[in-house]
């Protein structure tokens, strides 16, 4: 993984083109404020004296001027930033620049200022003669440079309104869209860590087998068998966060097959987490037509769905302990032509705008109640699910029902449920 | 008279996975508490005060938060530092890669191993740490 500091000086050279490309085509001086670590950062086009006014130049030669002018810079940048609306923004010494706050879902990412103007308009002149002032009199300066200063503030170029409506028709979308471009590498990396992480505790649940070479001696025949048991379960539950990657599935081919025989390895390969959570896994499979449900399916996949579905449901329920009993259940029966299949805990919920919204099935969705008391896993589970279901032309719905009042969702016990329904025989393809 | 046994405190969520990666420690005679979350460890404080040594995870709940940042367990661990002042050596248990994470747990005294390790390593680890 790239480090913070490399992420961010690779986004400022990124940054730096483009202000470099805007400068050199509108001769104008630009700068971005970004708020880093609570600081404002400024990132400016490379060092082009000649795009500055001279009025600029000669304040930054000033003994202290170069700092007044960073401080007020930052100043400015924070005022748009918090305002979050572009416009004029005038400097310590009079001179206007363009501010464009870069925002990006309602969050404002940066401040661009740019241009160096002075506008004719009486109201905005006066205001510019009184910064020029009140620059005279902080910079302590005398006579002569007072005087030179007010000449060239007089030479400042005075821009017309089509000449600032051509620039800010450009720069905001081309800095949005740079920021957004940041803003998704900045998720992909946080979702990669993830999956490593989620990948490198099942590859520790291997690992951990290493107790079974140490205590070799003293086991009895049915530690060892567990402890085996363990270690094959680790290397499924790995194998199927690898395939909810995606990448690695292989085709889709269909065979009528007993459905409870895909439930109970779910069960096998998560029976040992549930255990040790205080939870129990309970099947209550209907027969149909007094045998077994045989529905048409892709192993492999729908292999995969029910281990999503069912270490989902152990994963966030509430822990159980003497006298509280958790269950994981899942209930099994024929509905016409499709055997629907519901899995369900208690614990952590769903929000209702995230089942209304289908948001729980998008790839890398993570629901906002497991963000609470519980780490939120990939985001790729339920995404894979629904996708192995449209494949077998199938449904999966999700229902909650909150089973305890409080102010907040949060924290609150919550029966899930994830209704699955599943023709038994697959169209001709 | 016995040694009094050496409490380890253990803040990891995903314990009901890699639970035996601890085995060795607690066969040697070591208490491990277990807590799974930034809240849990916080409301006990005072069995953190009185423990041996932290074992830490970076990544525990409540996950990606604007308070914690993507890491809860560094904003644990400085709070124990900086507000509860706990001295215990704490040895942080990931898989974050970060060389700046890596400074600020090291800034924070922190001795840092990536996950996943053998038990037999862990085991070795906290006994050097421990000076045992």
């Amino acid at each position: 993984m790239m480090s913070k500091k490399a992420v961010l000086a690779s986004q400022e050279a990124r940054i730096r083109t483009i202000l470099d490309i805007f400068a050199q085509t509108s001769r104008l001086p630009i700068g971005i404020y970004e708020k880093q670590n609570g600081e404002s950062v400024g990132i400016f086009a490379s060092d082009n004296p000649s795009l500055y006014e001279e009025h600029c130049r000669y304040i930054q030669s000033l003994p202290g001027g170069k700092a007044k002018c960073v401080a007020d810079e930052k100043r400015r940048a924070k005022e748009v930033r918090e305002k979050g609306e572009e416009g004029l923004s005038i400097c310590h010494a009079g001179i206007y620049n363009y501010a464009v706050p870069v925002a990006l879902d309602d969050e404002v990412k940066a401040v661009i200022l740019y241009g160096e103007l002075r506008l004719a308009e009486a109201s905005h002149e006066k205001i510019s003669l009184e910064k020029h002032a009140e620059a005279v009199s902080n910079l302590g300066l005398d006579a002569e440079q007072a005087q030179t200063l007010k000449r060239l503030l007089a030479k400042v170029k005075d821009y017309s309104e089509d000449e600032f409506a051509h620039l800010q028709a450009t720069l905001p979308q081309v800095a949005e869209w740079l920021y957004r471009i940041f803003d998704d590498e900045e998720k992909a990396r946080y979702h990669i860590e993830k999956i490593t992480h989620e990948i490198q505790t099942r590859i520790q649940g291997i690992l951990n087998a290493e107790n079974l070479l140490t205590e070799f001696d003293e086991l009895k025949k049915y530690d060892l068998k567990m402890g085996i048991h363990g270690i094959i379960n680790s290397a499924e539950a790995l194998a199927t966060v690898v395939n909810n990657l995606g990448k690695f599935q292989r085709e889709y081919r269909f065979y009528r097959q007993r459905i409870e025989t895909l439930l109970i390895e779910s069960k096998r390969i998560y029976e040992a987490e549930a255990k040790r959570k205080g939870i129990e896994i309970k099947f209550d499979l209907r027969p149909v037509d007094g045998n077994d449900a045989h529905v048409e399916l892709s192993r492999d996949h729908l292999q995969l769905a029910f281990n999503n579905l069912i270490h989902n449901a152990i994963k966030y329920s509430f822990r159980g302990a003497p006298g509280r009993e958790r269950f994981v259940k899942v209930r099994g029966r024929q509905e016409g032509h499709l055997y629907s299949l519901a899995i369900e805990n208690y614990g952590v919920g769903i929000l209702p705008e995230e089942i209304a919204e289908g948001l729980i099935f998008d790839e890398n969705y993570q629901g906002k109640l497991t963000d609470g008391e519980f780490r939120t896993g990939s985001g790729k589970g339920l995404f894979f699910v629904k996708q192995v279901l449209k494949e077998h032309h199938g449904t999966i719905s999700a229902f909650c029902e909150q089973k305890s009042q409080g102010d907040s969702p949060e924290g609150q016990p919550h029966l899930v449920r994830f209704i699955i329904k599943l023709p038994f025989q697959q169209p001709a393809r | 008279m016995s040694t009094p046994k050496k409490k380890i405190v253990w803040i990891e969520d995903d314990t009901d996975i890699i639970n035996d990666v601890v085995r060795p420690l607690e066969r040697g005679g070591y208490l491990i508490e277990r807590f799974y979350t930034v809240k849990e460890a916080l409301d006990n404080i005072e069995k953190l005060r009185a423990c041996d040594l932290i074992l830490l995870d970076l990544i525990i709940p409540p996950g990606t938060d604007e308070r914690f940042g993507h890491y809860p367990g560094m904003h644990l661990l400085r709070t124990f530092r900086n507000d509860f002042h706990l001295q215990q050596p704490v040895i942080v248990l990931s898989v974050v890669a970060d060389a700046e994470v890596f400074q600020d747990l090291k800034d924070l005294n922190a001795e840092i191993e990536n996950k996943p390790i053998l038990p037999s390593k862990l085991k070795r680890l906290v006994e050097q740490v421990l000076g045992v």
